[in-house]
């Protein structure tokens, strides 16, 4: 009897030491996939987290640095640009969404998938060009090669050779997008077009040629590739109008729809004098679209609008006689709880517009980058395509104010002088980089690059209340690099100088 | 019927042992022999054989013993006559006792009845060790400490857990706020760089039952508190504290942070039916509330700013009404006439009623301070508690039956908990060598709201950062705009956010309602005398459905909005125990081994209506958009072999040997098996060596442990997560956190020496216990830059050590025959260092709930460490250690994270002192903690919104009308443009109104604050009255005639009384964060409550 009883017992150790084999099954993840095997699985995510996170930047952080809003918090150099605000509030953070794009890639690539791969290749170079413009120096080389090559702290690589790269690595998306025979599914920002994702990779290729075309001593020949481009569109299709271009179109769906949307009230984001002053000086149609009338002047029944300055502070508050006498931002940036009309789908996630592109090819057709074409053609398709393309946002919004022909110019509005493509060089780069300006509005930091490179608007500068004398000329690097990637964030700044706001990035330093 | 019986005969017996008592008490002279008989009982009335009894005739020397039989009686035949005889009654375990002032004469006997009582920390006691078996103390290598369920009982904490701070040497315990929220302990320090993975294991009879807080995602979510906070302590007859890995090696990899063993209470030993009942009340109110300042109202730089509250109604309300500003840099509240939020209007209306469309002009009402808007909206809370026991037991069984019933009422209004429990516990011997045991415990909990925590709106102290001090609260008690009811709220300010406070809290409840059931069924078989056999399963079990509500018009949900989330939990485990023992010559052996499985799953689902389509109602069927899910499930399975071995030689030395292996689902096949053994002794000197009578007990004892630990489940493969559709089209998204393929398990061994002595029959005890404890390969996630692609991935890191010493000091300076005084001394000192972390990697973040400082584990530094930006500061020259003023007239803040302090403490000593007087007795708990620091966001947040007492004075010193014209001046340096630092306030006047760079008072303020970790920090040194007992044993005396056994009543208070340097806060709290409670921060966590309370415990 007892005897049975301790072989009872030592069966049963060893049955329970034996049963491991289920461990393999009780360990398996049934929250996640373990591996992903299809391109079209992981392309959605990557567009919408990219576009909503860029988006959302637009609005706030990005609005402030590119001086078209006023904000006490931001413009005073320091709050949203300390270490610690830097990571999301600059877009450090895309290198959560690379992540998935050099997922797309590596899988597109062993499979053979061209266009999938083409695809990756142009999102992966735009989240790395604003990433390098809003920072200068930054890991590439070395980046995401967490898991395939085990490296947790990149180096970073100059800005020069990442210009390089990825203008290089555009050229290879357009070539593999027109070599493509591999579907293109699930594409929810150019709807399955090899063709669209071409111009975008174009067009990209051209921002990076402008915006290093002031720097001499370069490796390659800028004129020479925006000539290729440009006198080439059969090789190198590009934007046809504002349908083509690179905007993600937000949809009536819980956490799809418009980023802010469901915020609360951006009561401490007003139109910024700047951007009053450039678009009052040309009785510019738009600014009903850019900003809110002032609340006085509604009460008053006589829309009107006023802009604040950057950089005063709490003075904002009492500034033109109190937030009474302000405006606040666009409508179609309003969450619905401050304005019950707000739109889910009013305004879109904007990459690259035509308009941009038509902007650079009239700036490099005056400055004789490129010899096809006409300057003042390239320049009013760009104004006036952009005008369109509000309109049809408008349309999509359904205000009651403003409506679409509320922002259609008049004749006048183009013969002004400020408008009309006439003057000197200088006069006329002046124009197409004003316009640029406001068509960069709500595209994430474009519009402060394009300030660094060019100046213009010249309005724009640091006030009274600013942490700096000057205005920043790019981001500090997150803390998470300084405290956890901390050698090669040491030998970063050992060639790019400073991690201060006033360090210039390589493309702009002369 | 056979109850009925059992309690008849109950009475009977109850009636005989009073008689004896009686005749013990009168002392009566009787004629007959010339002896003294009597009878030995403990306190539950079982007779004691085997006590020693010496009679001791002071005048003449003579001293006489015997022993007791087994049933109690003793008899001295013969004793001569004479006296003052005194007798002195001692037995193993029992609190010695002396009778004094006998005179015994030739035709006189004496009887005597004596009640010997328990000893706590004493020679014969009994401790339940790991696998639920029960040692005696004498014979263990390592440090256990014990606190009696009647210790938990009678000053109950809404939490038991919160009752043993102070009681036991090494145990830290942070609370957290509300109405049945969590607590977090540790036992003897981090050891885990895993901040949340520092708790003990907790033990019900057997049974392991989580303490991990279960909480919902999100940023400023209640605290739900945690299985083991719904215990009942009334059904508690001991936790044992397993503090090492030496005493807790046997539970495996759960158990390296110590062990919490509960003992509940059974039916044993008692004879019929017994029926106990215990009940309370108690009154809940805030220890420290904030000190705010009554001088400035609402505005910025001294004008009123906005316009009618925030809300113009598409411009129908104008200009002209103010409020609209959420900081209180306003004018001076100087009882002018303005139109104010809750001012009426000449329509009947209030001015905030603005969703109103004949809301009228505003009739201006005076600008004043509302100096008590926290107090006003804080209630009194209460707690009501009943429980009834039932208990027998005879040859063959034994049961106890408890049912309790729990209302309490939390402090924030509309913060309510109600529990039920049921918990039976029956052994029967079904025949003389097989035994069963059983035990199931089922509760419920339901709680209609517990409060938003943290910092975001709608949080209790949140909108008290923002509440300007002419905002009157109790206005906002009808917070409903008329004829709007349930769709708008009335609240004091539209503009920025701020729902009002009472609408938040009667109308956005965040609701409970979870099942709980644990238990285990036991077989014992004894096959032989001494080789027994064991089965066991035992299983934990939760059902959690939080209802989450939003009303319409907050301003997070203006559309309203409803979520429900269901929380599963199981844990079963399976075990096997085969013991045998027997002697060799004056060894003796014991040799046992088991095994163990254990299975656990967890899951969630979450459903979210995120619009309401129509008002109030609240079902997931009211969605007016498509409903949200998602979901999370989750295995484990761990399999383990243990043995182990304990001999003594004549019970002089007891040596201890363990083996266990375990095997972990979690880990990667080729690393899931893992060993760990331990060994300890413990030697009784006292027994070896002749000593001073006086030494009752002098042991030493040494330990060596390990133990080894397992990863969460998935951990081992990187997963591509499910991301939420577009339009139909489903996506996937890599987690962010890379998994390792070769993931080994943790091991932790500690080393520990002790010893424990009592003198003068156990009236002076020591227990000193010195440990080291070194824990490596410990897995978690380390942070990566993210331009690796990876913001985190999980690596076997590192080498934390802790090295402390505890001590535990027992006197009773005074015991005569009706007064005691007892003290017990629990002082603890650990010291956590991290020896490594990884290669290439000197610091991992542990935790950083606030808003900039971290908790950071860096190699070389102690545990705990708190690093944050701070002032910047001269550093050398005359001005050295200056802060330095930048030429904005803020303080610098240095760009680099700098040490701060550490948020652990130093030291922990608790107190206790208990005094009884007959029935009678009186006890007081000291907590002391020395050492730490803790950053508090509610004073940085609320200094700069200008609410806080210290905004006041700088503002007083200037002419009114002039606060805000010109500029303030911190006193530090400023770099001047020759490279020279110079002082920047010149005048020293306490009025800072002159000096080289200057600022708004606003700036002067929320500059100082602000991102500014250094300035935001306090001490968290405090000396707290933890527990306060004024209790009664009523006399049998008084109720000779009713069946009733017992009658006590008692009037108890816990935290009454806090010392500690700053005037806002309780230090001793944290942040309630998704993980659990983090401590180091005040996280806008709600005031510690102070308690006072009746209780009454009746036994028949």
């Amino acid at each position: 009897m007892k005897h049975n009883f301790l072989l009872f017992g030592f069966a049963a150790a060893l049955l329970l030491s034996g049963c491991t084999k289920d461990f393999e099954n009780i360990n398996k993840n049934p929250n996640g996939a373990q591996e992903v095997k299809n391109p079209q699985f992981l392309l959605p995510s990557i567009i919408k987290n990219a576009v909503r996170n860029y988006s959302y930047t637009s609005e706030f952080t990005a609005s402030v640095a590119g001086d078209y809003y006023a904000n006490q918090y931001t413009s005073g150099f320091d709050d949203a640009w300390t270490p610690s605000q830097v990571q999301g509030g600059f877009l450090w953070n895309f290198y959560d969404q690379l992540r998935d794009v050099e997922n797309l890639r590596i899988l597109s690539h062993d499979k053979g998938f061209k266009n999938n791969e083409g695809i990756a290749l142009v999102l992966r170079s735009w989240m790395f060009q604003v990433v390098t413009d809003n920072f200068g120096d930054i890991p590439y080389s070395e980046a995401l090669m967490g898991k395939t090559a085990g490296i947790f702290a990149p180096k970073f690589d100059r800005q020069e050779d990442v210009y390089y790269a990825l203008i290089d690595s555009l050229n290879t998306a357009n070539s593999l997008l027109a070599a493509g025979q591999d579907p293109v599914n699930a594409d929810i920002l150019m709807g399955g077009s090899a063709m669209r994702w071409r111009m975008f990779a174009n067009g990209l290729r051209l921002r990076l040629l402008m915006r290093i075309s002031g720097k001499t001593g370069l490796k390659i020949d800028v004129p020479s590739i925006m000539g290729t481009i440009a006198g080439d569109p059969t090789t190198y299709p590009l934007f046809g109008s504002y349908q083509d271009q690179a905007a993600l179109s937000y949809i009536e769906e819980q956490g799809n729809e418009f980023p802010a949307y469901y915020n609360n009230p951006v009561y401490d984001y007003h139109l910024s004098t700047t951007f009053e002053t450039n678009l009052n000086l040309l009785n510019d149609p738009r600014i009903k679209y850019y900003a809110q009338p002032t609340p006085a002047s509604i009460t008053a029944g006589t829309p009107a609008y006023g802009g604040v300055p950057n950089g005063i502070g709490t003075a904002e508050s009492s500034y033109g006689g109190g937030t009474a006498n302000q405006s606040q931002v666009s409508p179609v940036l309003q969450p619905v709880s401050a304005f019950p009309q707000a739109s889910k789908t009013a305004a879109q996630g904007m990459i690259l517009t035509y308009s941009e592109v038509q902007f650079i090819l009239a700036e490099a057709r005056e400055r004789g980058l490129i010899t096809t074409g006409d300057a003042a053609t390239y320049y009013l398709n760009g104004v006036n395509d952009q005008f369109t393309y509000l309109e049809s946002r408008l349309d999509v919004a359904n205000f009651s104010y403003p409506k679409a022909n509320d922002i259609t110019p008049g004749a006048s509005y183009f013969t002004q002088p400020e408008v009309a493509y006439t003057g000197t060089t200088d006069e006329k780069l002046y124009k197409i980089r004003i316009q640029k300006w406001f068509a960069l509005f709500y595209n994430g930091f474009e519009g402060w690059s394009e300030w660094r490179r060019t100046r213009v608007p010249k309005e724009t500068a640091p006030g009274p209340n600013s942490a700096i004398n000057i205005w920043p000329l790019r981001s500090r690097y997150p803390l998470s690099e300084q405290t956890i990637n901390s050698q090669n964030y040491a030998a970063a700044l050992k060639v790019q100088g400073p991690d201060d706001l006033v360090t210039p990035v390589w493309w702009e330093k002369q | 019927m056979h109850f009925t019986c059992n309690v008849s005969k109950q009475f009977t017996k109850t009636l005989m042992l009073l008689s004896l008592l009686l005749q013990g008490m009168i002392l009566s002279a009787q004629t007959g022999r010339p002896s003294v008989t009597g009878i030995v009982r403990n306190e539950s009335g079982e007779a004691l054989g085997g006590v020693v009894i010496k009679a001791d005739n002071s005048s003449t020397a003579f001293t006489a013993n015997v022993t007791s039989s087994e049933k109690g009686i003793f008899i001295f035949s013969k004793l001569p006559a004479g006296g003052p005889y005194q007798f002195i009654i001692s037995h193993v375990g029992y609190f010695t006792d002396t009778l004094s002032d006998y005179t015994i004469s030739e035709n006189n006997s004496l009887s005597l009845a004596v009640v010997m009582k328990t000893r706590n920390q004493e020679l014969g006691q009994v401790v339940v060790t790991a696998l639920g078996i029960v040692q005696k103390k004498a014979a263990l290598g390592y440090a256990t400490q014990e606190v009696k369920g009647a210790t938990l009982n009678e000053a109950r904490d809404n939490n038991f857990v919160n009752s043993l701070s102070g009681r036991v040497a090494g145990l830290n315990i942070i609370s957290g706020s509300g109405v049945g929220s969590s607590a977090r302990i540790t036992i003897r320090g981090e050891s885990s760089l895993n901040y949340q993975k520092n708790q003990p294991l907790i033990i019900v009879d057997g049974v392991p039952v989580g303490n991990d807080p279960v909480q919902n995602a999100g940023g400023t979510v209640p605290d739900y508190g945690s299985s083991i906070g719904e215990f009942n302590p009334a059904d508690i007859e001991s936790v044992n504290v397993l503090k090492g890995a030496a005493a807790s090696s046997l539970y495996g990899s759960r158990a390296a942070n110590g062990v919490l063993v509960i003992t509940t209470k059974s039916g044993k030993g008692r004879k019929g039916l017994g029926v106990s009942y215990t009940g309370g009340y108690t009154w809940e109110n805030p220890l420290l509330l904030p000190k705010f300042q009554n001088s400035f109202g609402g505005g910025q730089d001294g004008t009123f700013v906005g316009s009618n509250f925030g809300y113009s109604n598409n411009g129908k309300y104008p200009d002209g009404v103010h409020e609209d500003w959420d900081e209180s840099w306003g004018p001076r509240l100087d009882g002018r006439l303005i139109t104010q939020f809750d001012s009426p209007t000449d329509n009947g209306y209030r001015g905030g009623d603005v969703y109103e469309s004949n809301r009228g002009n505003i009739i201006a009402t005076p600008y004043v301070a509302a100096r008590d808007n926290m107090k006003d909206f804080f209630v009194t809370g209460h707690t009501r508690f009943n429980s009834v026991a039932l208990s027998g037991s005879n040859e063959v069984s034994n049961f106890r039956f408890s049912y309790t019933n729990n209302d309490e009422t939390g402090i924030v209004p509309n913060n309510n908990l109600s529990r039920n429990s049921f918990n039976l516990k029956a052994g029967y011997k079904l025949s003389s060598k097989l035994t069963a045991d059983a035990l199931i415990n089922y509760s419920k909990t339901n709680s209609s709201s517990r409060p938003d925590l943290g910092y975001g709106q709608g949080t209790p102290m949140y909108e008290f950062v923002w509440m300007n001090r002419n905002v009157n609260i109790n206005s906002l008690r009808r917070y409903w705009q008329p004829g709007l009811e349930g769709i708008q709220q009335f609240t004091q300010d539209y503009a920025n956010g701020h729902d009002n406070p009472f609408f938040y809290a009667y109308e956005n409840p965040s609701g409970q309602n979870k099942d709980q059931v644990y238990g285990n069924f036991k077989l014992n078989y004894k096959i032989l005398d001494n080789l027994s056999i064991m089965g066991r399963v035992g299983t934990d079990y939760f059902n959690d459905l939080r209802p989450r509500k939003m009303a319409y018009s907050t301003f997070n949900a203006t559309k309203g909005f409803y979520q429900e989330t269901i929380f599963k939990y199981q844990e079963n485990n399976y075990d096997f125990l085969v013991n045998y023992n027997n002697n060799a010559g004056d060894f003796h052996y014991d040799l046992s081994f088991g095994g163990n499985t254990m299975e656990r799953s967890r899951s969630n689902r979450v459903t979210t209506a995120n619009q309401l389509l129509l008002p109030n109602i609240y079902s997931l069927n009211n969605s007016s958009v498509a409903l949200q899910g998602s979901s999370y499930d989750e295995r484990r399975k761990t399999n383990s072999l243990y043995a182990f071995f304990q001999f003594n030689y004549q019970e002089k030395v007891y040596v201890n040997i363990t083996g266990r292996n375990d095997w972990s689902s979690t880990l990667p096949k080729e690393h899931n098996s893992y060993f760990y053994p331990s060994v300890n002794t413990s030697i009784l000197l006292n027994k070896i060596f002749t000593m001073s009578p006086a030494v009752n007990l002098f042991k030493v004892r040494l330990a060596y442990a390990q133990a080894g630990n397992d990863a969460d489940p998935y951990q081992i493969i990187t997963a591509y997560n499910y991301q939420a559709l577009w339009a139909g089209i489903p996506s996937l998204s890599e987690s962010s956190q890379l998994n390792n393929l070769n993931l080994k398990p943790e091991k932790s061994s500690t080393l520990e020496a002790g010893t424990e002595l009592s003198l003068f029959n156990s009236r002076l005890g020591l227990d000193l216990t010195v440990y080291k404890t070194s824990s490596k390969n410990q897995i978690l996630p380390l942070q990566t830059p993210i331009s690796s692609g990876y913001g985190a991935r999980i690596i076997n890191a590192g080498e934390i050590s802790n090295k402390g010493v505890e001590i535990q000091l027992n006197a009773v300076p005074v015991r005569t025959g009706k007064f005691e005084w007892s003290v017990n001394l629990n002082f603890a000192r650990n010291i956590s260092k991290v020896i490594s972390l990884y290669p290439g990697v000197e610091k991992i973040v542990q935790a950083a709930p606030g808003e900039d400082a971290t908790i950071d584990a860096r190699v070389g530094e102690r545990m705990g460490a708190l690093y944050g930006p701070g002032f910047q500061r001269v550093d050398s020259g005359s001005l050295k250690g200056m802060i330095v003023i930048g030429s904005n007239g803020r303080p610098q803040i240095t760009s680099n994270a700098m040490y701060l302090g550490n948020i652990n403490p130093d030291w922990t000593l608790g107190i206790n002192n208990r005094f009884t007087y007959k029935g009678a007795y009186l006890e007081f708990l000291f907590d002391i903690s020395h050492g730490g620091v803790v950053i508090s966001r509610f004073i940085n947040k609320a200094t700069g919104a200008g609410q806080l007492i210290e905004t006041e004075g700088v503002r007083l010193t200037r002419v009114e009308g002039h606060v805000y014209d010109a500029d303030y001046f911190r006193d530090g340096a400023v770099l001047m443009s020759d490279g020279s630092y110079q002082r920047n306030l010149e005048v020293f006047d306490g009025t800072y109104s002159k000096g080289i760079n200057g600022t708004g008072p606003r700036d002067f303020y929320k500059r100082y604050y602000d991102h500014n970790s250094e300035a935001q920090l306090i001490d968290r040194s405090f000396v707290k009255l933890r527990e306060l007992k004024l209790g009664y044993n009523f006399p049998k005396t008084m109720y000779a005639k009713i069946p009733v056994q017992n009658i006590s009543l008692s009037f108890v208070g816990r935290n009454l009384a806090l010392w500690t340097k700053n005037q806002h806060f309780d230090p001793e709290t944290g942040a309630s964060t998704g993980g659990g409670l983090v401590g180091g921060f005040e996280n806008l966590s709600l005031p510690t409550t102070r308690s006072l309370g009746v209780n009454l415990s009746v036994n028949f």
